[in-house]
């Protein structure tokens, strides 16, 4: 990977980087696949929120059983629900009820989606923007930056990341989850993501580190230097360009891990709040029985529906399938040990 | 050698009482009326019988010196004091060491077990189909959740098996939970009866699934790397004279390759200490074990304890962790440099220097 782009201009080395993953039969599968899913959590949501008339929040008593067994997939409720206006005729449910309170199993996935998506794309930014500008210059400058650098991204490292996003969570990002930039994303969400993101950047900042301080011996350096250019703009203008393949690579790695974690922060109970859903918290409404104290999960009346497991964790496991294979194909395109493709 | 194990260790307890301190401040900026934990507070309690059980408690001194406070005394007595919401996090965290510590250790044992078998093979017929069904395995492992995936194998070798759901067997004693227990419910201890468990072979019994769980989190990510790196030596020179010798195929990757191919693991495996007590919380929640993890997902979580956040404790139990991770990796840091020297100069370029008197005295040790 070190060897990257240094074979090629940047602009026609794009082309040829997609002219190669075009070939990559299984990542082009995997960004189509992507695509897909995030199209269906930004844009389908929304769009069959009009089409069926129900939100993703909307309670049908109608779409559970006397024992509050919610209905199964593809079944039609009948339109009354308890906290929007009675329409006539039936509404349809794709994947059924999500639990004793009736709501719509498919919206609620893709509307979570869209929250675990929003929170991977917050976190995935921070840690690759932290994570190259530190790798770069404990590159570039070595010495005491980089031993600076060094010992944080250990510290980092070194310490369960979980529980620190967890301590961190719930202690001072509480604070801040008012912050939804205008009413972009939830309450809830932009904390998260910071919150994650600041224990995210040191794989970007390792690999980042050992690909400059490589860069830094090339003779394209050296000639820049001739020509008179400072130290960050060499930095800036001809370094950065070379990070841009591998940063790409690790950045599919990294929101496939957030993407994870914010899952096992929901699972556990330390996600956004209750109520909002995100695959994560689908996922512990099926196991509440397990992993949140849920007293209701133990009668024997409330008798869980399997779909409902099913559901949280094939869309989970597809979206972290997708980023990963797309990383896989992503990094053979850019190898050039393949020759021109 | 000695100056390195000495300088790893100090640079390791450099990095637990900066973590310590980070966590005391954190937990100390959370918002919550710390005069009602040290003390009953009722409708009548004034505001001048709560400035004075803050004073009582000390909590009303500044941050710096509650921590250094909190620091000496556990260098002098060993002790993490009392805490706020559970009498005392020196029980606490002394029931829960057990079950966390053989979980990490046994996990990964096991993981390595697994993943360097899998890997040689992997690399030993590359673009084979076992190979590709191998790669394959390793993409699918990183992509299925380790919630979804640990809570399909209980119930897998639980129906299939008749393994046990949950809960811990100690390794030596009879005691065992009679119950699995809910976050926050208090763990009892010493149960005789029908429950009670114990001894090696049940120990292992129940650790068995929780094992694999946690292997399986790391053996996709180490059978890629091992793969990838046996391959690479396998093209290497001396590799080929080995060949040239005469030596036999099991000798040249056995006693040649894997060797020298696997060795620069160990630093790997340092670097995970932390990522695996970020397995063990997810292994022992779903597994009910009562550990580290369990006991740090309870106490910062709040709720199960009316509402309090109890300091003492998750700063202990940061503390706790810390000496884990930094006795795991400092192991693997001095096993690593110990067998190759290129790694020891490495590694001690990133160390903190030590002082010239202590250099002197280790140096004629």
């Amino acid at each position: 990977m070190a060897e990257v782009a240094t074979f090629s201009a940047p602009s026609s080395g794009w082309a040829l980087v997609w002219r190669r993953f075009r070939q990559e039969r299984l990542g082009m599968a995997a960004l189509v696949g992507l695509t897909l899913i995030v199209l269906g959590c930004f844009m389908g949501e929304p769009l069959l929120v009009r089409l069926l008339g129900h939100g993703p929040d909307t309670f049908f008593p109608s779409a559970v059983d006397i024992n509050l067994r919610p209905v199964g997939p593809w079944s039609h409720v009948r339109n009354e629900s308890l906290n929007a206006a009675a329409q006539p005729g039936t509404t349809f449910f794709l994947l059924g009820g999500d639990g004793p309170l009736g709501r719509d199993e498919f919206l609620r996935i893709l509307a979570g989606g869209r929250l675990s998506l929003e929170i991977a794309f917050i976190a995935t930014a921070i840690g690759v923007v932290v994570g190259v500008t530190l790798g770069a210059l404990a590159g570039w400058f070595g010495g005491l930056v980089d031993a600076v650098v060094g010992r944080m991204t250990e510290l980092v490292m070194a310490f369960p990341i979980l529980l620190l996003v967890i301590a961190i969570g719930q202690t001072i990002a509480v604070r801040f989850d008012a912050i939804t930039i205008h009413g972009l994303f939830e309450p809830g969400v932009v904390a998260l993501g910071v919150t994650i993101g600041i224990f995210s950047w040191f794989y970007p900042a390792r690999v980042v580190r050992a690909l400059t301080q490589s860069l830094r011996e090339y003779e394209f350096v050296e000639a820049a230097r001739m020509t008179g250019a400072s130290e960050l703009r060499i930095l800036r203008k001809h370094v950065l360009p070379h990070l841009a393949g591998p940063v790409i690579v690790w950045a599919t790695l990294v929101a496939s891990g957030v993407i994870i974690l914010e899952a096992a922060l929901s699972i556990l109970n330390f996600g956004v709040k209750l109520g909002t859903a995100s695959w994560g918290s689908l996922l512990s409404d099926a196991w509440g029985s397990l992993l949140v104290f849920n007293p209701m999960s133990n009668s024997p009346q409330y008798s869980r529906n399997n779909w409902l497991m099913l559901w949280p964790s094939l869309t989970l496991f597809l979206t972290v399938l997708c980023l990963a294979l797309v990383g896989d194909g992503l990094r053979n395109a850019l190898d050039p040990r393949r020759g021109e493709g | 050698m000695l100056a390195f194990v000495v300088r790893r260790l100090l640079s390791g307890v450099l990095l637990i009482v900066l973590l310590t301190f980070v966590t005391f401040f954190v937990a100390n900026e959370i918002p919550q009326n710390k005069a009602c934990i040290v003390m009953h507070c009722t409708q009548q309690t004034t505001r001048a019988e709560m400035v004075a059980a803050l004073h009582k408690a000390g909590l009303d001194r500044p941050v710096l010196v509650q921590y250094g406070d909190y620091l000496w005394r556990i260098v002098r007595h060993q002790s993490f004091g009392p805490g706020w919401a559970v009498l005392s996090p020196d029980s606490e965290i002394r029931s829960a060491l057990p079950a966390t510590a053989s979980l990490v250790l046994g996990g990964m044992l096991l993981t390595m077990l697994l993943a360097v078998p899998l890997g040689a093979i992997a690399a030993l017929r590359p673009r084979s189909p076992v190979d590709h069904s191998l790669l394959t395995f390793s993409v699918v492992g990183l992509a299925v959740h380790p919630f979804v995936l640990g809570i399909l194998l209980q119930q897998f070798a639980m129906h299939a098996f008749g393994a046990p759901r949950s809960l811990y067997c100690p390794l030596t004693t009879h005691a065992v939970p009679a119950t699995p227990t809910f976050p926050g419910q208090p763990i009892p201890l010493n149960v005789k009866g029908p429950d009670a468990c114990g001894g090696p072979l049940q120990w292992a019994a129940h650790m068995a699934v929780p094992w694999l769980v946690f292997a399986l989190f790391f053996v996709p990510l180490y059978l890629r790397m091992i793969r990838t790196r046996l391959m690479d030596t396998l093209g290497e020179r001396y590799v080929m004279t080995a060949r040239a010798k005469g030596a036999g195929e099991r000798r040249v990757v056995l006693r040649h390759a894997l060797r020298n191919g696997v060795g620069p693991l160990l630093p790997m495996v340092a670097l995970d200490a932390g990522t695996a007590i970020t397995a063990a919380i997810y292994v022992e929640t779903i597994f009910a074990l009562p550990g580290l993890g369990h006991l740090a997902v309870v106490g910062l979580s709040g709720e199960f304890f009316d509402g309090v956040y109890d300091l003492p404790l998750i700063t202990s139990l940061v503390f706790t962790i810390g000496v884990f991770v930094v006795l795991l990796s400092a192991a693997a840091d001095i096993a690593s440099a110990w067998l190759d020297p290129r790694v020891r100069e490495r590694t001690a370029r990133g160390l903190i220097p030590l002082p010239g008197f202590l250099r002197r005295s280790v140096a004629r040790a």
